[in-house]
């Protein structure tokens, strides 16, 4: 992260001069009403939440955005946020294959907010497109999902479009000077510590009469592991996140724990507490739990090593910009460096938390050490472990749903 | 143990045990057998299982190993023994030549122990559930105490450890605990040269951890009697604690050791995955806090089929340590007292080391550690069972702050027992953190 961190922070000072003439934008860069064409795929309360938070960015950079085409698996979904902005029926799609039409309009900018399971398919044809993007969190739910988006990532780099994700602490005042102190070297390396989502449990749905195996999933996603990659991907990976971050690489292996004590409907687990091994002797324990009445914490905790710690008296720490709180930020962020044609791309950083999530959840599903080579390296074990049904299932019609309550039992009996 | 380590400051005994002074100069309690050759020691055992007599066997070996390494002429006479089967205190006094009408049976066989004679030495591994009882009556008879961990299974009856341990403090009285780690010299050293000769700096975090395959019952066990009950202590909670406190609490007590206190506080996730007898986890998961916000994640698990480790490992400043040593890192000064034959295994050793540090005149006393060590996975399980965060003080230092915590009593109780009013529990009915 930090490489195009701070090229970002080059990038953005020039900003401001770059809006002049931009090419990237095309018609509407030139003059009055400088903007872009938004569409948002995956139109529930965070893709509206993300919608929203964009359109404040927008206003906050003087941008005159448009909001061109929306796109949900229920196509009433996308109508209605897309009558919200006057988007018209037409551009609003519906459908598992909506997302192949809607990549057709003329919209320039994508945020992207379904669940998890089809992050990967929609970010790479997005891509291929030619759009920029805003990604929210996770972005997979399996090994091959993570490394489809490092590779799209990739390939955003080469052909200058912006990739910013929903882990919207990256974007955060106090995140950031705390991360550039790391960097600095003042506060000494990252020598252990615990990270943590432990909270209350989360909403369910259960299925409705006569109501297919599919629509049942895409409703009830947040409850489903081939959905949701189970809440210590969905929710836990902004803490994870921040490991990565703060101690500059994932994970080498996860030594895990987790169960299902609660939960109402479909097979997540409702908690998780996991060894994650950095690899020079530095552990982290990540904790996450979705039960009520239970003790809760969100945040993260490190211990810093005093004997490589680097005193620099002069060091100023920049004041970075933080308007409308950090989920608002991250779309600034990216609206500045798409004008500065400083594209930010945060997909490695996003698709590599997220698989540290998958890391973990495979540990505690199985019993096993799980290595992060066995998701990345071709021979590995896990590198071809596949969550089905899958993305492109929900586009063919091939759906069948998983059972209610049969989970995953680590070991053997 | 014994070691010139500072933490079990001879200095602290001498003044301590003014009172017990008289011991130091002449053993009183070996009697006028205590001169010269010829030492006899009167040995009981209670809990006659295959721990009890594995450490009967170890303690009479111990004394074979002084012998001819110092020829100390200590004679182990085993004098009575006690289990709540009166079948099995006679199948194990049988071979040490006890006489069956000092083998006592039943809940009360402790106190048939203690009335039937003069115990100079009691080992105890009875089911950890009556550890404090047993502890408390050795004491009162006056006997010095080799116990098995753990020494309880809640904060009350580690409390009662603690505070009989202060007892035999005061009477002079030794005692070795189970958590024998603490005797092996790797580990010895290794403490040594990081928490006194500080060769990594301060320590910043660790873990410890006894995951391991399946143990116990494999099919529900259907308790019927009191005595069904004990028979499969194992696998209950009332009775052994759950495996984080039966069996984890070696790597734990290895975590309060280096540390140097026990924790702040405790935050956990725990359940049952595989097991399908008794009423306890499969495995736990823990953050542990001690002081300065150094966090020690403390990890254990009874399904086969899974990652596997027992150990303990921290993350120093300048490098890395394991309980037990490590590449690299050597002791400058060992504490381990030169002449104490060092053998294969903590088991042999530990009771090694009680009979030097008794015909030496050395003074060790176990008690506090192995209770607080209890203790804190005491704590863990109920923070995992609960799902709240369980702290020290609450649970073992202030009566007053959360009165449920400092008195939750895992019942039937010992008294229980004796009184013949044993509550069996449900099978299959564990604890189920949070609400619906």
């Amino acid at each position: 992260m930090s490489e195009q961190r701070e090229r970002w922070m080059k990038g953005a000072v020039a900003a401001g001069a770059a809006i002049g003439g931009l090419t990237i934008l095309g018609a509407t860069a030139k003059g009055q009403g400088k903007g872009f064409k938004i569409g948002l795929i995956g139109c529930g309360g965070r893709g509206n939440g993300a919608l929203g938070n964009h359109m404040a960015a927008t206003k906050h950079l003087g941008l005159d955005s448009k909001v061109v085409a929306t796109c949900d698996y229920f196509k009433s979904k996308a109508e209605r946020t897309g009558g919200k902005y006057g988007v018209p029926k037409e551009k609003c799609f519906g459908s598992p294959n909506g997302y192949k039409d809607f990549l057709k309009t003329d919209v320039e900018i994508v945020l992207i907010a379904t669940s998890p399971n089809f992050r990967p398919v929609h970010y790479e044809a997005a891509i291929k497109a030619g759009k920029h993007v805003f990604m929210e969190k996770p972005v997979c739910v399996d090994p091959p999902g993570g490394r489809r988006i490092i590779e799209a990532g990739e390939l955003a780099k080469k052909n200058g479009l912006a990739t910013v994700a929903g882990t919207q602490r990256r974007h955060s005042r106090g995140y950031q000077q705390r991360a550039f102190r790391i960097k600095a070297g003042v506060e000494g390396k990252v020598a252990g510590g615990a990270v943590y989502w432990c909270g209350g449990r989360l909403w369910f749905r259960t299925r409705n009469d006569g109501e297919s195996d599919a629509d049942y999933m895409v409703r009830n996603w947040v409850s489903f592991t081939e959905m949701s990659g189970d809440h210590i991907v969905e929710q836990h990976v902004h803490n994870l996140d921040i490991a990565n971050w703060f101690i500059g690489n994932p994970p080498v292996a996860a030594h895990g724990f987790g169960g299902r004590h609660r939960r109402k409907t479909a097979n997540q687990y409702d908690f998780h507490s996991v060894d994650f091994d950095y690899g020079d002797n530095v552990h982290i324990h990540s904790m996450c739990r979705q039960i009520s009445g239970c003790w809760n914490r969100v945040g993260e905790h490190f211990v810093y090593n005093p004997a490589t710690k680097v005193e620099k008296p002069d060091l100023k720490v920049p004041d970075f910009e933080e308007h409308g709180g950090a989920y608002v930020q991250e779309h600034t962020d990216l609206l500045r460096s798409i004008l500065a044609e400083k594209p930010l791309n945060e997909a490695r950083n996003v698709g590599e938390s997220s698989l540290t999530a998958v890391m973990g959840r495979l540990a505690t599903y199985t019993g096993q050490e799980i290595k992060w080579a066995d998701m990345m390296k071709p021979n590995g074990k896990w590198y071809g472990f596949t969550c089905k049904p899958t993305a492109e299932d929900f586009e063919t019609g091939k759906v069948v749903a998983p059972k209610d309550d049969v989970v995953a039992v680590p070991g053997k009996g | 143990m014994p070691t010139t380590n500072p933490r079990v400051s001879r200095r602290d005994f001498l003044h301590g045990a003014a009172s017990a002074g008289a011991a130091l100069g002449a053993f009183t309690i070996l009697g006028a057998t205590a001169r010269g050759q010829g030492k006899t020691l009167n040995v009981a055992l209670i809990g006659c299982g295959g721990r009890g007599r594995g450490a009967l066997g170890q303690h009479i070996n111990a004394a074979n190993i002084l012998n001819k390494a110092l020829n100390l002429g200590i004679n182990i006479k085993v004098v009575a023994t006690g289990d709540y089967f009166k079948s099995k205190a006679e199948q194990a006094g049988k071979g040490h030549g006890v006489p069956a009408n000092k083998c006592f049976g039943g809940a009360d066989c402790y106190k048939k122990v203690f009335d039937s004679g003069k115990v100079d030495l009691l080992v105890t591994a009875a089911t950890p559930a009556f550890r404090p009882v047993h502890f408390e009556a050795a004491v009162e008879h006056g006997a010095h105490v080799f116990m098995e961990k753990p020494v309880a299974v809640d904060a009350p009856g580690c409390r009662r450890i603690i505070k009989a341990g202060q007892k035999a403090k005061e009477k002079g009285l030794l005692v070795v605990a189970g958590t024998q780690r603490r005797h092996q010299k790797n580990y010895i050293d290794a403490h040594h040269a990081v928490c006194t000769e500080k060769a990594l700096g301060r320590i910043m975090g660790g873990r410890v951890s006894w995951c391991s395959g399946h143990m116990f019952a494999r099919s529900a066990i259907g308790c019927k009697t009191p005595a069904d009950f004990v028979g499969s202590w194992k696998n209950w909670i009332e009775l052994s604690g759950d495996h984080i406190v039966e069996q984890h609490v070696h790597n734990l007590d290895v975590g309060n050791w280096f540390m140097g206190s026990p924790p702040v506080s405790a935050v956990g996730f725990g359940g049952r995955a595989r097991r399908n007898a008794g009423n306890m986890f499969d495995f736990f998961s823990i953050d542990l806090e001690y002081p300065d916000g150094i966090h020690i994640h403390s990890m254990c698990r009874q399904v086969s089929g899974c990652w596997r480790w027992v150990g303990e490992e921290f993350t120093c400043e300048k490098g890395v340590v394991r309980g037990g040593g490590g590449k690299g890192l050597t002791v400058k000064a060992s504490p381990v007292v030169k002449e104490i034959p060092q053998v294969r295994g903590g088991h042999q050793q530990e009771h090694v080391n009680l009979l030097y540090c008794l015909l030496k005149g050395t003074y060790i006393n176990e008690a506090k550690n192995v209770a607080e060590s209890t203790a804190v996975a005491v704590m863990g399980r109920t923070a995992c069972y609960t799902g709240q965060k369980i702290e020290w003080r609450d649970m073992m230092e202030d009566p007053k702050r959360k009165p449920d915590i400092y008195n939750l009593t895992l019942k039937p109780t010992a008294d229980d027992f004796e009184k013949g009013a044993v509550p069996i529990p449900k099978e299959g009915l564990i604890p189920i953190p949070g609400k619906a």
